[in-house]
């Protein structure tokens, strides 16, 4: 814990726009935990499983008891002003970076923590949350009910970590959430002189210095995420600490002044399963844009277009690729052959073409893109979000644009490139919480060596689950959705629809419209004021439709008319790639001891049927079983290709080490 | 997805320049018709193949020109030759991890530290993961090969090479003339103590010269050799050469001599030894040269020349057949087989590079696996009877090894390989299918299991027919094969000096006799002496008149008179106690059988059903069952017609005498044939087949090995 010693002082004023030594070595240390992706990946995640039956209520036992002693303090400091508690915590300080995770001065601090967290906005902790901030603080990876005050219970970890002396980094999923929870806990922060940042899409990555000099960091994973590869990047091949101070004090330190950010000390992250999970299966790319050739994917597609599905190449919509039978490798190399140039060679025609096809066949507008502005913007298919800095790569995004007939542009050329695993797994100490972990249990183990701890909720649930019904078509589930809908809105009950894609969505807010039901459409398509709208839907008789993921993280507050008619009424229509995605859309409903009810409506027809589900699945025969079995097998191939992704990146480094050390 | 042309990790390696390492040789090489070049570090003795558009890459790569510069210069160069971004990265990454090329980025120090550390950690797991070949580098032998090259150089001269054939043709003659002396009884030769000391001396002796054959052959075309060391191979320490530095010389004859340089060697030793042992006098110095011709000979041909076993007959080969990394590569060619034809993976890439390979890598592939096998059991089977602990240690360690390791891999890779994603259904099941064939064969699928052994009719004691006194033959009473009633006359006996004793004998009595009636009147006391002995000559020579009227040999029994050697019986002088012949029931026959002590647990505890044929008529195999184990269980064998001698299966113990006793603990036991043999049949060899029922072939391997242990451990 050398690193946490006071920074060094007297270097005058140049110096001190200069990052500090450990800050260096913080961004030069590029080691991270190398825990095994080979068959004891598979060990540890199974074995987390077997040992977490005796592990878990153990720790439950201790954290109770260690949140109990931290009530009885915060009780005791429950008079003092603030001025006086942050005196306290400030004499506490020194002796908390000896101390263990849930030992006597960890306990006392926390106490008084929550009695500042009472004093500066009235929120009193509940013993669920300092459990919780304990097992944060501890590095562990917390399970806790949706609407339970995870944000506050994040709050509480960060500063007793940040007492401790750690920076910490409390990650959420997006720039909205982390300014919320900034602005909400931003005076108890200041309120025991622990400094704040907040890192938003909106401040260039250069200006972001001074912001990562706070104690207790703000921000979604993709900004930090890109801010520690765009630093490592700055950082080159030079990665020896000692070598960067040197040149910082020389005065050629252009490279050190480029680094903006701190290391990667303590990560506290919010809504973890979709941050380390399921946005883990796209790596970080950075990339700059050369200059746009808008041949070379019109001759692709001309290409592609002399070709016949099932002669020439075939398609699996499943693993989404397509590959050309030999037929069609020589159909190829006839075309090539008259088009010349760099169509003669046989890798680069075939790539073209199958991409091409690609593009054909596998990209679908509404549903993997939309077009707008006279742009291509890719669909996160989690989030249902577009996602603005995301481009398709290898020529797709190029032949992409060609189909659609807008411009095309540049192809990106890579400049660095992580993946969110890697990232996440160079943090020195990793926390996180979740709605919806222990599915994934085994996986956050051994990607990340994060522990899941599930603590029980604060209130009892009071939600009610309905039938899941099953539809033959698409067409037909919809409109069972919105007769369902039409008739619990009559009740004055609120009705939130969730779908899985923007596509979905289109056509259930189509079908609402042909029932005449008034509704309010939340997808990727309009994202903006999402929060609001979401805060909305909880008015009596509104019916609103989501995609999966939009406003995540925002509760829909109910009033007591609507608690009176028996809350909010939830409709999930379709499975998502994940049980555990289905579990957090549900979670939507009946928060905090509110009262709810929700319902599953499927089709056999639906996007994940139609992908993953057997024959049987599809045909009228299809039932609940088969359909989970589709999810299930879902789920498998999803996982399978994140362990792959994050082989791939790790072997990368281990082949192409000689030409200089990873981002 | 097509390989891509472009590299996603390009932006890494674009701006870097790389360079060839300063002292590298580059050599090109034909192989069936196709340019290879060699890359090859000569401190390391690192050596990269590629191809000829690899080639035109890596010549680029001098320290002044991007990497990115270089590429796209390939690919206006090369057209559809030139490799995509990411195939030229891989060869990259596969040089510079053989020391040949570096750039100017600056590497990351600590993961390649980090995965060399790996990389010698498994390095030496893996050495001690095959005991049987240690080895341990010792040092650089560059300069002494220099400082001895002058004594060497005759040698790889022409008249060196005509020499050389000379001496090769006169020792393959002399071989050819004393053939039957050398390999007269040469396992006992060899495995004599004496000779296996002498053996362990010579040994090594021959080894060396091999390696410094290597090694010189090396010299010859301007090679150097940077290591040399010990090799513990089966625990016999051989030493090696590096003679890596060949793999760099372009010509095929050249990297085939160096290669064979040390069979070549031996082979020479072999023939000088020859001619050598054919003129020596039988002492040490000759089963020296007889040793070394066995070192020369034999283990050339099982081990070192042979192509089979990764020696040097095996680099041989690989240049002669022109298919470089013949054994790895036919391996996988097996693997790709399977993988596309019984997997159905149209993705799988095959290891076939040029016309003709496929049916090398085919054939060389199950015969280097069988031959392995073979060779493995072989070793340890020895080892396992000098050290049994060892043996058996050794014996799990090959099957773990031949067996296990490789189905362990396998069905790794059928579970978890992303080659088979899509078609993992059909690989699992085609796998199951597999195993389930194999277990269902060796496991439940009962084979007939049978003992073969020989045995001899065999008549009991009490039917033989003895000569009760000396003499010889007369007159033959009995026909042979007749049956004889208790008290007739077999034979008469005469002794020629039966009568001229009788009449001794009473001219003697008559003396005593005479003496006798004298002292009647001469001498009281003489009366009593000349009585006496009187009385003792009549006795005597009514002994000797009993005696001769005994030379008629009578019946002692009713039997059927059997007369192994009827022809020539008459005028046979015959000791008392000879057997004349057998008076045998024909009922009473039996065939005595003997087998190796380690079948007889199997025989006691399950014999179904016997089958005899006597050698006379082989054709007809005629029911039996076994009556009785004969007690004695030890080395005494029944007959010498079951013993090498006799042309039987076991070997006699030339120390025991003179009753024939084999080397090896033996049972024997009697069939009784259900229809009785021919009386004159006793003696006769009789093919025995023993039938224990249907058994599978793992049980029965089950209980061999336990009765190994067993018997190894006296319990």
């Amino acid at each position: 814990m050398s690193d946490l010693s006071a920074p060094p002082t007297g270097l005058g004023a140049h110096a001190a726009r200069l990052p500090r030594l450990r800050e260096l070595r913080q961004m030069a240390r590029a080691g991270e935990d190398d825990r095994p992706t080979d068959w004891r990946y598979h060990l540890t995640a199974v074995s987390d499983r077997a040992v977490g039956v005796l592990r878990d209520p153990l720790l439950r036992l201790r954290l109770r008891q260690a949140a109990a002693r931290a009530r009885r303090h915060a009780r005791r400091h429950m008079e003092g002003d603030v001025a006086d508690l942050s005196a306290a915590l400030a004499e506490l300080a020194p002796k908390l970076r000896q101390g263990r995770a849930f030992d006597a001065r960890t306990c006392r601090a926390l106490g008084i923590i929550a009695a500042v967290m009472q004093a500066t906005h009235g929120l009193k902790p509940f013993p669920s949350q300092l459990m919780g901030a304990l097992a944060l603080y501890s590095g562990r990876l917390v399970e806790m009910e949706t609407g339970s005050g995870k944000t506050l219970t994040a709050a509480l970890a960060a500063a007793l970590a940040a007492l401790a002396g750690e920076d910490v980094h409390v990650v959420t999923a997006n720039d909205y959430l982390a300014a919320r929870d900034h602005a909400q806990f931003e005076p108890f922060f200041n309120a025991m002189g622990l400094s704040t940042g907040l890192i938003m899409h909106s401040v260039p990555p250069p200006d972001r210095g001074p912001l990562y000099r706070a104690r207790v960091i703000y921000a979604s994973n993709k900004e930090i995420a890109f801010d520690y590869l765009r630093n490592r990047i700055v950082l080159g091949g030079a990665r020896a600490a000692v070598r960067l101070s040197l040149e910082a004090v020389n005065g050629a330190g252009a490279r050190a002044l480029g680094l903006t950010m701190n290391g990667l000390p303590f990560a506290i992250v919010d809504e973890a399963d979709s941050v380390l999970i399921d946005e883990c299966r796209t790596p970080l790319i950075i990339s700059e844009t050369g200059a746009p050739d808008p041949d070379w994917p019109r001759d692709a597609i001309a290409l592609a277009g002399t070709l016949a599905e099932g002669r020439d190449y075939t398609v699996d919509r499943e693993r989404r690729h397509v590959t050309l039978t030999p037929r069609g490798e020589t159909r190829l190399a006839e075309a090539g052959e008259t088009m010349g140039g760099i169509w003669r060679n046989a890798v680069r025609r075939d790539h073209a073409a199958v991409q091409a096809l690609s593009a054909e066949h596998l990209f679908v507008r509404d549903e993997h893109y939309i077009v707008r502005d006279g742009k291509v913007a890719l669909i996160d298919e989690f989030s249902g979000r577009v996602a603005e800095d995301r481009a398709l790569g290898d020529g797709l995004q190029q032949i992409v644009e060609a189909r659609e007939s807008v411009a095309v542009t540049g192809r990106r050329i890579t400049r660095g490139r992580m993946t969110y695993q890697r990232f996440f797994r160079r943090y020195r100490r990793l926390a996180g919480m979740t709605g919806t972990a222990r599915e994934v249990a085994g996986e956050f183990r051994a990607v990340y060596g994060l522990q899941v701890i599930a603590l029980p909720p604060h209130r009892r649930s009071r939600r009610k689950y309905g039938r899941v019904r099953i539809f033959a078509t698409e067409d037909r589930k919809w409109c069972a959705v919105a007769a369902r809908a039409a008739r619990i809105a009559t009740q004055g009950r609120p009705v939130l629809l969730a779908t899985r894609t923007i596509r979905a969505s289109m056509a259930l807010s189509d079908a609402l419209t042909d029932a005449g039901l008034e509704h309010t459409l939340l997808n990727a398509a309009q994202d903006g004021d999402e929060a609001a709208i979401i805060a909305e839907a909880g008015r009596p008789g509104r019916i609103t439709l989501a995609t999966n993921m939009a406003g995540r993280g925002v509760d829909i507050q109910l009033d007591d008319a609507v608690r009176q008619a028996g809350g909010l009424h939830l409709i999930l229509t379709e499975l998502n790639e994940a049980a555990r995605i289905d579990r957090q859309v549900i979670g939507r409903c009946a928060r905090q001891g509110d009262p709810g009810t929700c319902e599953v409506y499927l089709s056999r027809d639906d996007g994940i049927v139609e992908k993953f589900g057997s024959r049987r699945a599809r045909s009228f025969l299809g039932g609940w079983v088969h359909l989970r079995k589709a999810q299930r097998r879902a789920e498998r191939l999803l996982a399978q290709a994140r362990l792959d992704l994050l082989r791939h990146d790790l072997s990368r480094d281990e082949h192409l080490g000689f030409l200089g050390g990873s981002e | 997805m097509a390989t891509s042309f472009e590299s996603q990790n390009w932006y890494r390696a674009a701006h870097l320049r790389p360079a060839l390492a300063r002292r590298i040789e580059i050599s090109r090489q034909t192989f069936r018709g196709q340019v290879w070049y060699v890359i090859r570090n000569p401190m390391t003795g690192k050596f990269a193949r590629i191809t000829e558009s690899a080639h035109w890459l890596v010549a680029q790569m001098d320290g002044t020109r991007k990497l990115g510069e270089i590429w796209d210069a390939a690919c206006a160069e090369l057209g559809d030759m030139a490799p995509a971004q990411d195939e030229l990265l891989a060869l990259m990454t596969q040089l510079s991890g053989l020391g040949l090329l570096h750039t100017d980025g600056v590497p990351d120090a600590d993961g390649m530290s980090d995965r060399a550390g790996r990389m010698r950690r498994r390095m030496q797991v893996m050495r001690f993961l095959n005991p049987l070949a240690l080895r341990f580098p010792l040092f650089d032998p560059n300069r002494i090969l220099d400082g001895l090259w002058p004594f060497a150089r005759p040698f790889f001269t022409i008249f060196g090479a005509l020499a050389y054939v000379a001496l090769l043709v006169a020792g393959t003659v002399s071989a050819g003339r004393h053939w039957d002396a050398l390999t007269g009884n040469i396992i006992d030769r060899v495995l004599a103590m004496e000779s296996l000391m002498l053996l362990v001396l010579v040994y090594p002796l021959v080894k060396l010269l091999h390696e410094l054959g290597h090694g010189f052959a090396v010299k010859k075309w301007g090679g150097e050799v940077r290591e040399v060391g010990v090799m513990m191979l089966v625990f016999i320490p051989v030493p090696y050469v590096d003679a890596s530095a060949s793999t760099a010389f372009p010509g095929k004859w050249q990297r085939i001599l160096v290669s064979a340089a040390g069979i070549l060697v031996e082979l020479g030793l072999a023939a000088g030894a020859m001619l050598l042992w054919a003129e020596m006098e039988d002492g040490l110095a000759r089963a020296a040269c007889f040793n070394v011709m066995l070192i020369g000979g034999v283990s050339t041909l099982l081990f070192n020349g042979n192509p089979l076993l990764r020696f040097d007959g095996y680099f041989v080969a690989s240049d002669l057949l022109e298919i470089p990394n013949l054994g790895t590569r036919s391996n996988r060619y097996i693997g790709y087989l399977i993988q596309r034809y019984l997997f159905g993976n149209t993705r799988a890439k095959t290891p076939v590079r040029a016309p003709g390979e496929r049916g090398w890598f085919f054939v060389y592939a199950i015969a280097a696996f069988a031959y392995r096998l073979l060779i493995s059991l072989t070793i340890v089977m020895i080892v396992a009877t000098r050290f049994f602990i060892l043996g058996a240690l050794l014996a799990i360690w090959s099957v773990t090894l031949i067996f296990v390791v490789p189905t362990l891999k396998h069905l790794r890779f059928v579970a978890t390989s992303p080659a088979l994603r899509g078609i993992r259904h059909r690989a699992v099941t085609v796998t199951g299918l597999a195993l389930v064939l194999i277990v269902g064969l060796l496991g439940f699928l009962p084979v007939p299991y049978r003992t073969v052994a020989q045995g001899v009719v065999y008549a009991p004691y009490e039917a033989t027919v003895h000569a009760t006194e000396p003499g010889i033959v007369a007159t033959l009473h009995a026909a042979p094969n007749a049956l004889l009633e208790p008290g007739r006359p077999i034979l008469t006996l005469t002794d020629p000096f039966a009568d001229s004793r009788l009449d001794t004998a009473r001219a003697e009595a008559r003396k005593y006799q005479l003496r006798y009636e004298q002292a009647l009147s001469e001498s009281a006391y003489d009366i009593r002496l000349w009585r006496a002995q009187a009385l003792r000559a009549e006795q005597e020579s009514d002994q000797l008149q009993a005696r001769a009227e005994a030379m008629v040999l009578t019946a002692p029994r009713r039997g059927v008179f059997v007369l192994p050697e009827a022809s020539d019986i008459e005028g046979r002088f015959l000791m008392r106690g000879d057997v004349v012949g057998y008076l045998v029931d024909p009922g009473e026959l039996v065939v005595r059988v003997a087998v190796h002590q380690e079948s007889a647990d199997l025989i006691r505890s399950r014999a179904k059903a016997v089958s005899l044929r006597t050698a006379d008529r082989l054709e007809d195999a005629r029911p039996g069952h076994i009556v009785r184990e004969v007690p004695n269980v030890g080395q005494r064998i029944a007959s010498r017609t079951l013993t090498t001698e006799g042309g039987g299966p076991f070997a006699l113990d030339p120390e025991r005498g003179p009753e024939p006793h084999t080397l090896e603990p033996i049972m024997q036991f009697d069939v009784a044939p259900d229809t009785p043999l021919d009386a004159a049949a006793i003696g006769m060899r009789v093919h025995v087949r023993i039938d224990h029922g249907d058994e599978p072939i793992a049980l029965r391997i089950a209980r061999r090995v336990r009765q190994v242990f067993l018997s190894r451990f006296n319990v």
